[in-house]
């Protein structure tokens, strides 16, 4: 039986410190423990990315030999959707795109670990990781270190909440547009 | 005693006849032209004022809608709003994306695709079908210095009052960023002169969870519906008439 944490770092910032954590003797340890298989990387289309991706599994051979986790790594993919899909536990930079992708896939769901880029901690990516995590809907953690990510996988094993259902805007974009005949009341 | 309350225009015009002077003239000229101008403004605003007191226009042959896609997670957000909406009713569908950004019109594109392929519109009263794609030049590139950034505004801003008079949509559905605020103004343009009571929509991003975008604090005033994704930010901006349903993304 195979179980598959996905690490994703995002398309337009390098995210290479995520990676280097990762990818320590601690959190691999972690990892074996709660049965992982696989890991897969996306590491971003830069140069740099890749090669500090590459000398990060360099330095850690000898643990990934002695737990069994075989990993694995990509720049992008046009059909991140299916990796999500088939993963067990995600592991991702606060991107809104990947985090809904998470959230909104069938089931069964991946878990989801949600680390912001520190760069970006001006942006809002932190909101909405801290926001979802107060739903229950996922973990949130809030640094880049080994230990709060081991923390965060110490939890994996509680009951999640699902996200609310998508809420459509049909109606009153066609009352606006002035298409929904039959119903003369806004929303 | 000169009486100034007496003096006609008359009296003026006799004056300037009498005495030829040019620059009692060019004056005069500009007195006038700054009064008209001020009034033509004065009208406009009014009317614009008036524009929302006024309930949707109904269009039961179908809409004319323009989709104004941000890029990156902005276009994903609207396409998914987008892909709710049945096509039947939107005859015509103008997706506009600005330069640099390909990629939205492609994923537009492949929405139109996938939508005619799963339930293939069919118009009210036979209208056809129109989808076009526009590019505008974008208002303010990343990394591009405040002073020329006021010369490519201008730009956006003409291109963009130049493809609303072309379209004439019904109604505009926008999520942000900057560069989006070129179309909503220049859809109160069409509003103003009544050339068209285009309706504007505007969904602030999922990502925006206590505080609103600079998008949508200028847009929150001027736009007909206003919704925010998360309750922290309705809750907030409620006495400016903002509208929280849940999730949209």
């Amino acid at each position: 039986m195979s179980r598959k944490v996905l690490l994703t770092t995002g398309a337009t910032y390098p995210f290479d410190t995520l990676i280097e954590v990762i990818l320590t003797q601690h959190v691999l340890e972690k990892l074996s423990a709660l049965a992982v298989t696989d890991l897969r990387i996306q590491y971003g289309n830069t140069p740099t990315s890749r090669i500090a991706y590459e000398s990060c599994v360099e330095n850690c051979t000898a643990v990934l030999q002695r737990t069994g986790i075989n990993v694995t790594g990509f720049g992008l993919t046009e059909n991140m959707a299916s990796e999500i899909q088939s993963s067990w536990l995600v592991i991702s930079h606060a991107g809104t795109g990947t985090i809904l992708d998470t959230l909104r896939s069938p089931s069964p769901k991946p878990r989801l670990i949600v680390v912001p880029n520190p760069v970006l901690m001006h942006g809002h990516q932190a909101e909405v990781a801290a926001a979802l995590e107060d739903m229950n809907c996922m973990l949130y953690a809030k640094s880049v270190t080994k230990e709060s990510i081991a923390s965060a996988l110490d939890k994996l094993d509680r009951q999640f909440t699902e996200l609310p259902p998508k809420h459509s805007l049909a109606d009153l974009i066609n009352y606006e547009a002035g298409v929904l005949l039959n119903d003369t009341s806004p929303q | 005693m000169l009486d100034i309350t007496a003096i006609t225009i008359k009296d003026i015009l006799d004056f300037v006849a009498e005495h030829r002077c040019p620059l009692l003239v060019l004056v005069l000229a500009s007195a006038v032209s700054v009064l008209v101008l001020f009034c033509v403004l004065l009208f406009l605003i009014a009317s614009l004022v008036t524009s929302y007191g006024l309930p949707p226009a109904k269009h039961a042959n179908g809409a004319s809608a323009m989709f104004v896609l941000g890029s990156g997670g902005h276009t994903t957000e609207l396409l998914g709003i987008v892909s709710q909406l049945d096509f039947s009713l939107y005859p015509l569908r103008t997706y506009v994306s600005f330069s640099g950004d390909t990629l939205s019109t492609v994923r537009a594109l492949r929405l139109e695709k996938d939508k005619h392929e799963t339930a293939p519109a069919t118009a009210r009263g036979g209208r056809r079908q129109n989808v076009a794609t526009v590019e505008l030049r974008r208002a303010r590139n990343v990394g591009q210095s405040y002073f020329t950034s006021i010369f490519t505004s201008i730009w956006c801003g003409c291109e963009a009052v130049v493809t609303l008079i072309k379209v004439m949509p019904d109604i505009v559905v926008c999520n942000g960023p900057g560069s989006c605020v070129f179309i909503c103004f220049a859809a109160l343009l069409l509003r103003a002169t009544r050339i068209k009571l285009t309706r504007i929509v505007y969904i602030e991003s999922f990502a925006r969870v206590n505080s609103l975008s600079l998008t949508g604090r200028i847009l929150i005033s001027v736009v007909d519906r206003f919704i925010v994704q998360w309750p922290s930010l309705a809750a907030q901006y409620k006495h400016k008439g903002v509208e929280y349903f849940g999730i949209l993304a």
